[in-house]
């Protein structure tokens, strides 16, 4: 009995804890569906009816002194809920053109983090050489720097290289910060590995390359997976360094893209919103496909076999 | 068929000299057993010779040709590890058509081979399984699959029983020696255990810090050690080492200690090296008797210590003042003097030093 009781107690509590977390997203898609000053609006609801009204010129819509019944309490007359935001995303904004462009940053730096973090790790992990210890140490310390300590610094650099305002600088900045915590991980990954399946694939015949990329690069993907994701969040949904970096607006990401939305007196609440459902909708993609490789991932080499 | 040879060969890892400059010749078709304790050299021996480490000075012949600068790939060896080193994303077949494939055999070819192994090693069942659905037993056999496959000049083993239980170690052993004795192929094994080492080997290399302390067949090695530390590995229980003295008395030579004098027959192999002076003596357990109280010719009293019962055998751990040392005793004299044989109870024994080994008490080395 006690045990049951137990269980119902904890049930309560985690499924409180579920809507607490989830609410806020869900109220997010809420508001993408409503018109714009709907954010104001006070009702837990996330779907809105459209409210009744007397359509006194037959004209099937609610027009201006048409009288109506004001379920909010907003003193305005409401549509209701609609993928009418979604739409003017779509089509009157640029959301495209900075989808592109987040698609193009985002991939170029995963694949930087992915090829430079698949082999620097296993040098790191497989090879003795001068500067190892210091280079692994370095690594490390880099990571302990919050990105916005380095923004004056990448900025001056930039400059010097004439790459503000660029795809690639933007690319560099967001690889370089990446990459480090990648190679940590790969090279940890590869230390789980035992030596003798190269040289076994060494004396099968193949090449120190042939013998990475056969054997080795296949066995480690719950590890490239993770760092692919790792670059892949750090550029995709990134928006300080974007902000420092890009001026021209055909250049925005899809983080600057969205926060155009918000202007000095007013918000387009709906268009941000349904912008920021959208922006989200390929991340939660890449993690529910990749979910098993996230938990394998992350348990890597907890338990010797 | 391949011989090996291995000329002054040295490996430095920093500072610490590993290998000190070995001399090793396999004649083709043998096989060789590198056996010692850890870190005596033996799996980096067998490491150079793959290819897998860089010799730091000597050379390493295969079949004559120098092969330091050759690279491991294209040395025709095939070695089989102590952790198997199968490919686990790949199955059993394919473990074992991985070699082939990256040399660009044929397929027909590929297939026959990997059939060919499979049957040898009674594995058919199981070539479509991964290697995380095998045994450890049938993981060996995979892994000396992929090695018969190849069809190469050397076999190189490291230690490849060691993760295995003691039956399926003495199955591997026997499956090993006769595929070694279907192939014909030469075989290079590196192992810790002295019974892998004495069952196994044409000959064996006893290995310690570096060096080579004696190369010889098993019988040789075993009835007649070059030195101390070779009679102390091999054979078990550990040989029984004595100080003492050689006198002459009259014509005889006597082993003198301080617990006990036996005279030294003339017959014995290294009677002619002999004279006065300090010796270590080792007698193996086998040679100390239990001679029952009724016989008191040559006897020597000894205090019974600790019996430990190994089922056709006991080994009966004795002491003579200071000297600790060791008797094995058969189950059926055992059993007809239990009453006789009991812990700190004393007991008559006498040595056979026939078969006992003398030792230079300097160097250690055999007289």
């Amino acid at each position: 009995m006690a045990k049951k009781i137990e269980t119902i107690i904890i049930f309560i509590f985690l499924s409180l804890f579920c809507f607490a977390t989830i609410y806020p997203a869900l109220n997010v898609v809420g508001v993408s569906l409503r018109t714009d000053d709907a954010f104001q609006n006070r009702s837990l609801s996330l779907i809105e009816f459209e409210e009744k009204y007397e359509d006194i010129n037959g004209n099937g819509k609610w027009d201006k002194g048409e009288s109506y019944e004001d379920v909010n309490n907003n003193n305005k007359w409401d549509s209701g809920s609609s993928m009418k935001s979604y739409l003017s995303l779509f089509t009157e904004t640029d959301f495209m053109l900075w989808t592109w462009n987040s698609i193009i940053i985002s991939f170029v730096v995963t694949l930087t983090g992915v090829v430079f973090a698949s082999t620097g790790g296993y040098a790191l992990s497989r090879f003795k050489f001068k500067g190892r210890e210091f280079g692994m140490i370095a690594l490390m310390t880099t990571q302990m720097f919050p990105a916005t300590m380095l923004l004056l610094p990448f900025f001056i650099l930039l400059s010097y290289l004439e790459l503000i305002n660029s795809y690639f600088g933007l690319i560099i900045i967001y690889s370089s910060t990446a990459l480090p915590f990648c190679i940590w991980q790969m090279k940890g990954y590869y230390d789980t590995i035992p030596p003798s399946l190269e040289e076994s694939a060494r004396l099968d015949g193949c090449s120190r390359y042939q013998a990475f990329y056969k054997i080795i690069l296949p066995l480690s993907s719950p590890a490239l997976v993770i760092t692919a994701l790792f670059s892949f969040m750090a550029s995709w949904s990134e928006y300080v360094v974007a902000a420092i970096i890009l001026q021209d607006p055909k250049l925005y990401t899809l983080p600057l893209g969205l926060k155009s939305f918000q202007a000095s007196l007013s918000t387009q609440w709906g268009l941000y919103a349904a912008g920021a459902v959208v922006v989200s909708i390929p991340v939660c993609i890449l993690f529910i496909s990749l979910s098993r490789y996230l938990v394998s991932g992350l348990t890597m080499g907890s338990v010797k076999e | 068929m391949s011989s090996v040879m291995l000329k002054k060969l040295s490996k430095f890892y920093g500072s610490q000299e590993i290998l000190k400059g070995i001399d090793l010749e396999i004649k083709s078709g043998e096989f060789l057993v590198l056996v010692g304790p850890s870190g005596c050299g033996k799996s980096t021996s067998l490491r150079l010779i793959a290819g897998l480490e860089e010799v730091t000075s000597g050379e390493i012949y295969i079949n004559d040709l120098l092969v330091n600068e050759i690279d491991p790939s294209n040395r025709d060896i095939a070695m089989v590890f102590q952790n198997y080193a199968l490919y686990p994303q790949m199955t059993v077949r394919e473990n074992m058509a991985f070699g082939l494939k990256i040399r660009k055999f044929n397929q027909s070819e590929v297939d026959n081979r990997v059939l060919e192994a499979s049957d040898i090693l009674q594995i058919q069942n199981l070539l479509d399984r991964k290697p995380k659905e095998l045994s450890g037993g049938q993981r060996q056999r995979v892994a000396l699959g992929r090695a018969i496959v190849r069809q190469p000049k050397v076999f190189l083993f490291d230690e490849p029983l060691s993760n295995l239980d003691a039956k399926l170690r003495q199955e591997m052993r026997i499956e090993i020696k006769r595929l070694h004795d279907l192939l014909g192929t030469t075989m290079i094994y590196v192992t810790h255990d002295q019974v892998e080492a004495m069952t196994m080997g044409d000959r064996i290399a006893v290995m310690n810090q570096g060096f080579i302390e004696q190369i010889d067949t098993p019988e040789n090695t075993y009835k007649k050690p070059s030195n101390k530390f070779t009679s102390t590995f091999i054979g078990t229980p550990q040989i029984n080492l004595f100080n003492g003295k050689i006198e002459k008395k009259d014509s005889d030579l006597f082993f003198i200690t301080s617990q006990f004098s036996v005279k030294i027959n003339n017959s014995h192999y290294q009677y002619l090296n002999l004279n006065e002076s300090k010796i270590v003596v080792g007698i193996r357990p086998e040679d100390i008797r239990y001679v029952d109280e009724k016989n008191t010719k040559n006897i020597i009293k000894a205090s019974v210590n600790f019996i430990e019962y190994l089922g056709q055998d006991l080994n009966i751990h004795l002491s003579m003042g200071k000297m600790n040392f060791t008797m094995k005793l058969d189950d059926t004299i055992f059993s007809k003097s239990k009453d006789s044989i009991k812990v700190n109870q004393k007991i008559n024994i006498n040595i056979n030093l026939d078969n006992v080994h003398f030792f230079d008490f300097e160097t250690g080395e055999a007289v």
